[in-house]
């Protein structure tokens, strides 16, 4: 008894692991990988076109951040798809117009309803107009179809704010 | 004696916590950086009576209208033009297309004031190279776009109307690469347009 109660009090001693340290790097680990997960899923790894106007804007300077359509670019292309082919990704998900055009009414709603974000509509006529903004991110060799595609959904889901993302040219 | 010894006790704080999370939080800033530092945007508009319920656009003469087409012959070009406009003095200038040169002889354009003007043009060369094309990729003058959109801004007439500045219609063909729309979009933006629509609707014969 003596001897084990030594023993016990032994590994009593080494059992006292501090486990504040690893919950802190849990927690900042699962922080940020959900923090960045949403930057990720939606900016898509583009080449975007060059422009020399293009301004940067800080993240928080708008009241609400604008929505984030991809356009990327096939590596390589089948001949059905036809040369310079691409796919339109929201979200992290490769959607069609119709498709985006669904999701895009989805958001502008939520912007606008009492339920949702509440901003309400712009009126311009018999329409109403979302205040929302869609930052296009497309690829600068793509067919210009894809952002043809895009912009007619965003007309279709009352969005008529539009911004392309570009880069300086070197 | 004693109270020393508390003293050292409560300063004796553990720091690899704090470290870890600092390093987090570096981490996560060096991240997302990254993907927001570099990219510049470009604003434009889409038309704001249109759309929904909408009806075909009816050009109006004094506004510029910009087009993009592709010239499937020989492995593809891009060709912008404008539409014939009417100038407040009453001249009419019949419709235009603006000269193009193989990607390889364009250089650097610079304006009056010694600005560079078309690093926009230079940006479509190598699009061919980097995407496997064989042909010779043929882009318009963007330097000549520029200064016909600045001359016809310079000479527009809003005649009473609003206080908007020149409206600028761009209407482009599917297989038009995205670089040359941004081009236009960055021309006006340069030039201080801010009445600038993205047509998106059929284009013109």
């Amino acid at each position: 008894m003596k001897l084990r109660s030594s023993g016990l009090s032994d590994s009593k001693v080494e059992n006292k692991v501090d486990m504040t340290p690893l919950i802190d790097i849990i927690f900042q680990l699962i922080l940020f990988l959900v923090l960045t997960s949403q930057i990720t899923v939606q900016t898509e790894d583009v080449d975007l076109p060059f422009a020399l106007e293009g301004k940067e804007i800080k993240p928080g300077a708008e009241e609400v951040a604008p929505l984030i359509v991809n356009i990327v670019r096939f590596a390589i292309a089948s001949a059905e798809e036809g040369a310079r082919a691409g796919s339109i990704v929201f979200g992290g998900n490769k959607l069609d117009k119709k498709a985006l055009t669904k999701e895009l009414k989805k958001e502008a709603s939520y912007d606008a309803s009492p339920t949702g974000r509440g901003r309400g509509w712009e009126p311009m006529g018999h329409l109403k107009l979302s205040k929302l903004s869609v930052l296009v991110r497309a690829d600068k060799g793509v067919r210009a179809e894809y952002l043809r595609e895009v912009w007619q959904a965003c007309m279709d889901a009352g969005i008529y704010k539009v911004k392309l993302s570009t880069v300086q040219p070197e | 004696m004693r109270f020393a010894k508390d003293d050292n006790q409560e300063t004796e704080s553990n720091m690899a916590p704090m470290i870890d999370v600092i390093f987090q939080l570096v981490l996560f800033f060096v991240f997302s950086m990254k993907f927001i530092a570099f990219e510049g945007q470009l604003q434009a508009y889409l038309p704001k009576d249109r759309g929904q319920n909408s009806v075909q656009p009816i050009l109006d003469p004094t506004t510029a209208t910009i087009f993009l087409e592709w010239e499937p012959d020989g492995g593809g070009e891009v060709l912008c033009r404008t539409l014939k406009y009417v100038s407040p003095d009453g001249k009419t200038y019949e419709n235009f297309t603006f000269p193009r040169e193989k990607d390889e002889n364009i250089k650097e354009h610079r304006g009056p004031d010694g600005e560079l003007r078309v690093e926009t043009a230079a940006a479509m060369k190598g699009l061919n190279e980097e995407y496997g094309v064989t042909y010779d990729y043929i882009v318009p003058r963007f330097d000549l776009v520029e200064e016909h959109l600045r001359e016809r801004k310079e000479t527009y007439d809003h005649r009473g109307v609003g206080t908007a500045g020149l409206p600028v219609t761009v209407n482009f063909e599917d297989p038009v690469p995205t670089q040359a729309i941004a081009n236009i979009v960055d021309i006006c933006i340069r030039l201080e347009i801010t009445n600038i629509a993205l047509n998106i609707l059929e284009i013109e014969p």
